[in-house]
């Protein structure tokens, strides 16, 4: 146990050390979320405010869904690096070291990316508290934030990781993304009401994990008295609760994380 | 106690990357895995570095097979690959702390230890500077400090020091040296015949994955003779070389082996006589045969030669 938290320690800091050399990665993805934002907020300033869940702005409004975008697309991203080390021949350094468990890779990559969407989740938590959004759901509204928060970046970094693997160069990996983010993030809630939406899509909207992470984090985002089970979302499969989309995202997780495992122990091993 | 490798062989789909082979290797002592891209040199070390599996085959130390207990094989062994498998963003200390931890070693342990190596390599100097600033020297003996922080038994190298220069290449064989007399086994795959001489006591040369000659050094150049002549001739003299050639190569006494080449003959003679003596020996059996030679020179077999005579051609 021992041995294996040191090899995590090692290349979780290697991450780390990392990203403060580089900052720019860091940078924009910080930078990305605000131009949504900016852009979002001004687009829509003048939706009718009635389909707005009860948010004060649309700033409010699509303010969880930033937070949720961030973390989606940091953690989409994070298998990325896992490719450059296979492409330059540093992930035969780290195959050849005694690890007590090549998972050790897929756990500090992990932590990484988690620990930096969490930073980023806060600035934007910050700068749109000055910006006039005020977060109602209590303390244990900020359980459902990070609980949510923590599920989406596990199921993306858990897909990610496993395109590492699959995949043989980093550009088919970031093809990938860059096919799938943006319609992952606009057949969601994230940034429109569904109530916008045709009905095909409210179907598909209905599927979406990121769906299920917006919701929960607007209802307590937006509202002091939330509840486990009230309904925050109506959808052509039913009604979402809080517990509901919390369940809907640990399903996803167990689902990626059982073909991730199976995938990247037959290319380690 | 020795390292002993039998019987590895390895196939991707329809080509025999490597076939049966086997070694053995003592403490301190260097093997040295010679052969053309292609030849399985990769494949080998690949396999002994526990990066890929072999298909059949052993590699045993203190009775236990490595290439089962492949946890073990890696505790024991340092790997240094032919790509600088470096992390730029971290300064030579930051990286050597990375080694440790992946060897699960805990760096208050390992500190001095580390220093100590960096300073040996003669990095002390440049231990908090990012590795990006860092020559393709500095580069390659850091990644070999690495390989040596867990004080492996057994060194597996591949080609380290493609693309240095002449003093870069002579610092990593002073540590590959220091290596050696402390007791450490080395397995060395590289291109450099030179560099095979330099550092090897043990050779074994692969073609088409197969073991075209093996065994220590002087018993291969041994082998092949007391001379190795190479001989061109003289486009003018004959419009038939090779039958010209083969009947003056009949002639000779103590001819050993016979190699046609692009650049010419290459032949080998045991004699016992003098350089000169064999020289003015073979000069004249051209003469009697009316030939004239474009070029031609003897000396005593070197690494080359052996590599030439075993696989048919030049690296």
């Amino acid at each position: 146990m021992m041995n294996q938290w040191l090899e995590i320690q090692a290349m979780s800091m290697r991450c780390f050390i990392q990203t403060k050399r580089r900052p720019i990665v860091l940078i924009s993805g910080l930078l990305q979320p605000f131009i949504w934002l900016l852009l979002f907020s001004a687009v829509f300033k003048n939706s009718p405010m009635a389909q707005l869940q009860g948010a004060a702005s649309y700033l409010a409004f699509i303010t969880p869904g930033a937070l949720v975008f961030t973390a989606f697309s940091g953690a989409l991203n994070g298998g990325v690096p896992i490719l450059f080390d296979r492409e330059l021949g540093f992930l035969d350094r780290l195959l050849v070291a005694p690890l007590v468990s090549r998972f050790s890779i897929i756990w500090s990559t992990g932590i990484h990316i988690f620990a930096m969407t969490l930073l980023q989740c806060c600035v934007i938590l910050i700068v749109t508290w000055f910006m006039g959004v005020r977060f109602q759901g209590g303390i244990n509204g900020i359980l459902v934030l990070t609980t949510a928060l923590i599920l989406i970046t596990m199921i993306f970094t858990t897909i990610s990781l496993l395109l590492a693997f699959a995949l043989r160069y980093h550009f088919e990996l970031l093809a990938i993304v860059m096919i799938v983010s943006l319609p992952m993030v606009f057949v969601s809630t994230a940034f429109a009401p569904v109530e916008f939406m045709p009905d095909w899509l409210q179907f598909l909207v209905s599927l979406n994990p990121v769906t299920f992470a917006v919701e929960p984090i607007r209802a307590v985002v937006l509202n002091t008295d939330w509840t486990w089970s009230g309904v925050i979302h109506e959808s052509p499969l039913g009604a979402f609760t809080i517990t509901r989309c919390l369940l809907g995202l640990l399903a996803c997780q167990i689902l990626v994380g059982f073909l991730a495992r199976w995938v990247i122990a037959r290319k380690l091993n | 106690m020795d390292w002993v490798a039998k019987g590895i062989a390895k196939r991707f789909d329809d080509i025999e990357a490597v076939s049966d082979l086997k070694f053995s290797l003592k403490k301190g002592s260097v093997i040295a895995l010679l052969g053309r891209n292609g030849a399985g040199k990769s494949t080998t070390i690949r396999i002994l570095a526990s990066l890929i599996k072999a298909d059949t085959g052993s590699f045993t130390f203190e009775g236990v097979d490595l290439l089962k207990e492949t946890r073990r094989l890696r505790s024991l062994m340092g790997y240094v690959s032919q790509e600088l498998a470096l992390d730029k963003a971290l300064t030579a200390t930051e990286f050597m702390k990375f080694q440790a931890g992946i060897y699960h070693l805990k760096w208050k342990t390992v500190a001095d230890q580390a220093i100590e190596l960096l300073r040996a390599v003669n990095l002390f100097d440049d231990k908090d500077r990012r590795v990006q600033g860092y020559s393709g020297g500095m580069k390659r003996r850091l990644d070999l400090a690495a390989a040596m922080l867990n004080k492996p038994k057994l060194l597996i190298l591949d080609e380290p020091t493609t693309g240095l220069d002449v003093e870069g290449r002579e610092q990593i064989w002073q540590l590959i040296h220091q290596y050696r007399a402390d007791g450490g086994s080395v397995i060395l795959a590289s291109h450099d015949f030179r560099e095979v001489e330099e550092l090897a006591n043990e050779v074994l040369i692969m073609n088409k994955g197969v073991t075209a000659v093996q065994g220590p050094l002087e018993n291969l150049q041994r082998d092949l003779g007391d001379y190795v002549v190479k001989a061109k001739l003289d486009d003018s003299s004959t419009n038939d070389h090779h039958q010209q050639i083969q009947s003056v190569l009949t002639d000779l006494d103590g001819l050993n082996r016979v190699m046609e080449i692009e650049d010419g003959t290459h032949f080998t003679l045991r004699s016992s006589a003098s350089l000169h003596q064999t020289q003015d020996m073979v000069a004249s059996a051209f003469d009697r045969k009316e030939l004239k030679l474009m070029s031609m020179s003897m000396q005593i077999p070197i690494l080359e030669d052996v590599y030439r005579f075993a696989v048919g051609g030049s690296l």
